[in-house]
């Protein structure tokens, strides 16, 4: 998650400030994780990142190896999660009014000034948002870990696969997890719902709302 | 200090082409139809647009050469530009907004105070109104500490009534400044209240550049008239025996100018020549036409009655005395020195 947001922050901004027809490329090569079936997903992370993957011959001479590892789990659910996150990301910063950042450049601020003071806060409030859509896919990513991490209880199992197994065993012990699921994903849900809304009363302007007091 | 601008740059339908000086402490309004290339104007002197070839220097100071291959961002060129819509951060409070652009040591409380909005400074910018707004605007310009001075509509996003008391406002800042500012507007009378010369900018070129009462009384050609409020009649001129023009207007009737002109031509009148009368009266203007009045509009103590293709500008006294209403059958005139002639395309 935390992943996800480091690197998918600047590269949304960077996607967004960039020329249209490259742009739609990039949207493109971001949004295609998400129409993949995953476990289409997950074979090719295995293909690339496998013990006999595209790059897992040179991984592995590092002393690496991520197939079926913590790792692989990180990277599967960054590969299904990412395109959640980015392209809400790429939309708050392309609904920001573009003389904003404007004006800010005229004030002084270099490009770095104007992403951490302008765009950043005024992105937050869809930032989060994905944030959130992000993790809910995330924690409920199935097919691409399964294929890619495994199901190895205590070091690749996710709760979604705990689920899926505990399903078999004992139908009370999947039904307990999928309840903690439940509160989980509401409670992020929630406390989104409450960020935006406290953000939206501090700063930015509410559609709709009167926005100038006309004195007539 | 002179901010001296030329450049040519390519927009929808015309190439914008540019060639401006304006002195220190001048104040140069470009005036023109929306989309003529006065807000590209002002992006070009920013660093906010980069043409396709130009030069914006202010003194000696190079800002932009393409020719040379200088091209300095925006934040390292002093500007202090005022935005249309003012770009105030809906996210920072007033005070925040003046203490972005504002080097280090700089005293906001002094600012605040300067444009009277101390008691707003920690207001959020939807709660202000179009007035305020303008004034923080201004404000977070002048943090800045600027060379020069680029307004962009500065009184187009207030209502009538605001938007006289922040001209006054804004006219007694230029002088007190003495930057080199350009203006853009659409509108004549703030152009004319507020510059000390102004360019008339059409399709990406200035048509015609001089004071504001060069303008009016020397239009070059009708779209200049018709900027600054004349009336324009179309018709064919020929010179007449008597030694004045004769202009055959479209609808058939005569009209006399002491201007000479010939061929396809547009008469220019303004409205405060225009005089209006129940009856033909007998005296010197030689041009009276009779029409039907289709709209009154009261301005101030004035009122500009609109008579067919005229518009007078007539007191609000004598449009008492006249008992003027709309519909009414009126008789206007104007001398012929009044009609001037501009060449029309």
């Amino acid at each position: 998650m935390a992943l996800i947001i480091l690197f998918g922050t600047p590269a949304a901004y960077w996607i967004a400030t960039r020329g249209s027809r490259l742009r739609d490329l990039l949207v493109t090569a971001v949004e295609l994780p998400l129409v993949l079936p995953p476990a289409v997903a997950g074979i090719g992370l295995l293909a690339a990142f496998g013990r006999l993957g595209l790059l897992g011959g040179t991984i592995e001479a590092l002393g690496i190896d991520i197939a079926f590892t913590k790792v692989a789990v990180v990277l599967a659910v960054t590969f299904v999660a990412s395109p959640f996150y980015l392209r809400t990301a790429v939309a708050a910063f392309e609904s920001i009014d573009p003389t904003l950042p404007a004006a800010a450049r005229t004030l002084g601020a270099g490009p770095g000034r104007v992403f951490g003071r302008v765009a950043l806060p005024l992105a937050a409030g869809g930032l989060g948002a994905g944030a959130a859509l992000a993790f809910a896919r995330g924690i409920g990513e199935f097919g691409a870990t399964i294929m890619f991490a495994g199901s190895l209880q205590g070091r690749t199992q996710t709760l979604s696969l705990a689920i899926y197994e505990q399903f078999d065993l004992d139908f009370d012990v999947a039904l307990a997890i999928s309840a903690v699921l439940v509160v989980v994903s509401g409670g992020v849900l929630l406390s989104v719902k409450l960020l935006t809304r406290w953000r939206s009363g501090s700063s930015t302007p509410i559609p709709f709302a009167p926005s100038t007091r006309m004195s007539t | 200090m002179a901010l001296r601008i030329e450049y040519a740059h390519p927009l929808r339908a015309f190439d914008a082409n540019v060639d401006l000086t304006v002195e220190r402490g001048e104040t140069v309004a470009l005036v023109g139809p929306s989309g003529a290339g006065k807000t590209t104007t002002l992006r070009v002197v920013a660093g906010l647009l980069r043409p396709r070839q130009g030069r914006v220097s202010v003194d000696d100071e190079t800002w932009l050469d393409t020719a040379a291959g200088i091209d300095r961002a925006p934040e390292q060129r002093r500007v202090g530009y005022l935005f249309q819509e003012h770009a105030l951060f809906p996210h920072l409070d007033v005070s925040q907004n003046i203490r972005f652009g504002a080097p280090r040591g700089t005293s906001v409380t002094d600012l605040l105070e300067r444009f009277r909005i101390t008691p707003l400074a920690r207001a959020r910018v939807r709660e202000l109104s179009g007035g305020e707004r303008q004034r923080v605007a201004l404000a977070r310009a002048l943090a800045r500490r600027p060379e020069t001075l680029l307004l962009d509509e500065p009184l187009s996003a207030l209502d009538a009534h605001t938007k006289a008391s922040v001209r006054a406002e804004l006219h007694e800042l230029l002088r007190e400044l003495g930057l080199p500012t350009i203006l853009v507007t659409h509108d004549f009378e703030d152009a004319a209240a507020l510059a000390d010369r102004i360019g008339v900018i059409v399709d990406g070129r200035v048509v015609q550049e001089g004071a504001a009462p060069d303008l009016v009384s020397r239009p070059l050609d009708a779209f200049v008239a018709s900027l600054t409020g004349a009336s324009l009649l179309r018709g064919i001129a020929r010179a007449n025996g008597s030694g004045l023009t004769e202009v055959v207007l479209d609808d058939g009737s005569s009209a006399w100018s002491t201007h000479e002109a010939s061929g396809r031509v547009g008469l220019v009148v303004y409205p405060w020549e225009v005089t209006l009368g129940r009856d033909v009266t007998d005296d010197s203007s030689m041009n009276h036409f009779t029409g039907v009045v289709t709209s009154i509009v009261p301005v101030g103590n004035r009122a500009r009655v609109r008579v067919g293709d005229l518009v007078a500008e007539i007191s609000a006294v004598s449009l008492g005395r006249l008992d003027l209403r709309e519909g009414d059958t009126i008789v206007s005139s104007f001398k012929a020195t009044a009609a001037r002639l501009v060449p029309l395309a």
